[in-house]
């Protein structure tokens, strides 16, 4: 636990941490700009997709694929990416294989702590947001924005296992980067597929991604299920991809 | 000194192979999914971005692609230029060798731009023979061509920006945030045309509306030319600038 909260304390401390929130901030001045006269056929295409397209509707279509499917993947990576084969480059794997610590463990706990700086920072500037699109949105709903932003946030720890994962089994620090930045965004380019074709919803649902924007299609009639059904489904995948990757780790020699 | 470098980073082949067949892919895919789209879709897509046929909307993935694969497969490869020599402590051992650190940033740099350019036009070619199954009397696969390499040309534009910035970073993740912030960049022009078309429209949106206005280059060919000697001359001058910057920049 103490190594999780120095590791976390770290990853808080990083500067791309303000360049994360530079993003943020000015995805957040652009949203209402954005969404102050959408056109015509751009609400009859999401009336067809999510059976709405009142402006709340329209806001978390622009929203999602903003935060989730573009920011989140690349911190994930930023986060994740580098594990162990960043250690190995700068040489300093033999020092921490000699300390009293496991290499499945080394790789969870800084695994789990890249998703928790993650998720700490998607909630803290989603509070931001909060208050910001509370004004500035009409039609703004706070605690459906929260709850789907919860969701979304599980969507953020599958793309740190994801990345880690990558990063643990490939060994190549350029290839791994270059692996994760790919199919995470052919992934997350993918996650709406459902709405759009809605022939393809069930198959789309083995994207992780596509899990996390279910609850869209249910802003009108939200239940305890269209949010927890996800959630849960989204741990299960964190969980068999870190341990894919903890298997992985367990090959890493000096 | 190009040679050499470029003989260096074909060490790293299997990132230009495994990014390129999945770049293959990813038309592959757009080639099925597209056509599949619900005609109300379809309709909607080619409304919204003012296409002509659904071979325009091929297209139109076809250029995300091949804008997103050869610059996350040249930015992920450009790290071996400064970040990572830096983070490994060997960047003073390459500069201590018989070479100006003007000729080592010109050939590094453009040992990468060759390699993502090659694997671009492997993937134009992609592009414009997967135009030949679709609606080719709206598009046709020469001047998809033409379209994927003007794409392509903006691709290699921000790689070379994305290098010119990290001369200000020094970790390699960070780096990653910071070069996916310039690839970003010219894609929120077609963003604002989706979402605002009342205040992104006619010459503005022709300018900046990228990809977009590419693939509308394939009704106008005329404009290429000219768009592709533009795009080389700010690559050229951001390569120097960012080389003279390398030569004052205090190396730690």
């Amino acid at each position: 636990m103490r190594f999780f909260l120095a590791d976390l304390e770290a990853r808080l401390r990083e500067r791309k941490i303000w360049v994360a929130v530079a993003m943020f901030a000015y995805a957040l001045a652009a949203m209402p700009a954005l969404l102050s006269n959408p056109p015509a056929h751009l609400r009859e295409a999401l009336e067809g997709w999510f059976g709405s397209s009142d402006p709340f509707t329209l806001f978390m279509y622009l929203w999602v694929d903003t935060a989730m499917n573009k920011l989140v993947v690349i911190l994930a990576v930023a986060f994740a990416g580098g594990l162990l084969v960043s250690e190995r480059d700068r040489r300093t794997l033999a020092v921490l294989w000699s300390k009293p610590i496991s290499r499945t463990r080394y790789f969870l706990v800084r695994t789990a702590s890249a998703a928790a700086a993650l998720a700490l920072l998607y909630a803290g500037l989603h509070l931001v947001g909060l208050a910001w699109f509370s004004f500035t949105i009409p039609g703004f709903r706070p605690g459906l924005f929260i709850l789907l932003a919860s969701v979304h946030v599980f969507a953020g720890v599958v793309s740190v296992c994801l990345a880690a994962t990558i990063a643990a089994w490939v060994g190549r620090s350029a290839l791994a980067l270059g692996l994760s930045l790919l199919i995470e965004l052919s992934l997350v380019g993918a996650a709406l597929v459902g709405f759009y074709n809605p022939a393809w919803r069930e198959a789309a649902w083995l994207n992780p991604y596509a899990l996390a924007v279910e609850p869209l299609g249910h802003l009108s009639n939200l239940s305890v299920m269209h949010i927890a059904l996800p959630m849960l489904s989204l741990a299960a995948w964190s969980a068999a991809i870190a341990a894919v990757g903890a298997l992985g780790a367990r090959r890493w020699a000096l | 000194m190009l040679s050499l470098e470029l003989g260096r980073r074909l060490r790293n082949w299997p990132l230009w192979a495994v990014s390129s067949a999945i770049g293959l892919v990813l038309i592959g895919v757009a080639q099925v999914a597209v056509p599949a789209l619900p005609a109300s879709g379809k309709r909607f897509v080619l409304r919204a971005f003012e296409l002509v046929g659904v071979g325009d909307f091929v297209l139109l993935n076809d250029l995300l692609t091949l804008y997103a694969v050869p610059f996350f497969a040249g930015m992920v490869a450009l790290q071996d230029v400064l970040l990572r020599p830096r983070e490994e402590g060997l960047l003073d051992v390459l500069l201590s060798k018989p070479i100006t650190r003007r000729a080592y940033w010109y050939g590094a740099t453009a040992s990468v731009l060759v390699l993502a350019a090659a694997q671009g036009i492997l993937l134009a070619l992609a592009c414009s023979a997967a135009v030949l199954w679709e609606d080719t009397a709206t598009v046709k696969p020469a001047l998809a061509f033409v379209s994927a390499l003007v794409t392509l040309a903006v691709a290699l534009l921000a790689l070379v920006a994305t290098n010119a910035a990290w001369l200000w970073v020094q970790d390699s993740l960070t780096a990653i945030v910071v070069g996916f912030v310039v690839w970003i960049g010219p894609l929120l022009g077609t963003t604002v045309f989706l979402y605002r078309p009342d205040v992104m429209a006619g010459a503005r949106a022709a300018l900046l509306a990228f990809p977009l206005n590419t693939v509308w280059m394939a009704q106008e060919p005329g404009v290429a030319p000219v768009a592709l000697t533009a795009i080389a001359a700010a690559t050229a001058g951001v390569l120097v600038a960012s080389a003279r910057r390398f030569e004052q920049t205090e190396l730690r």
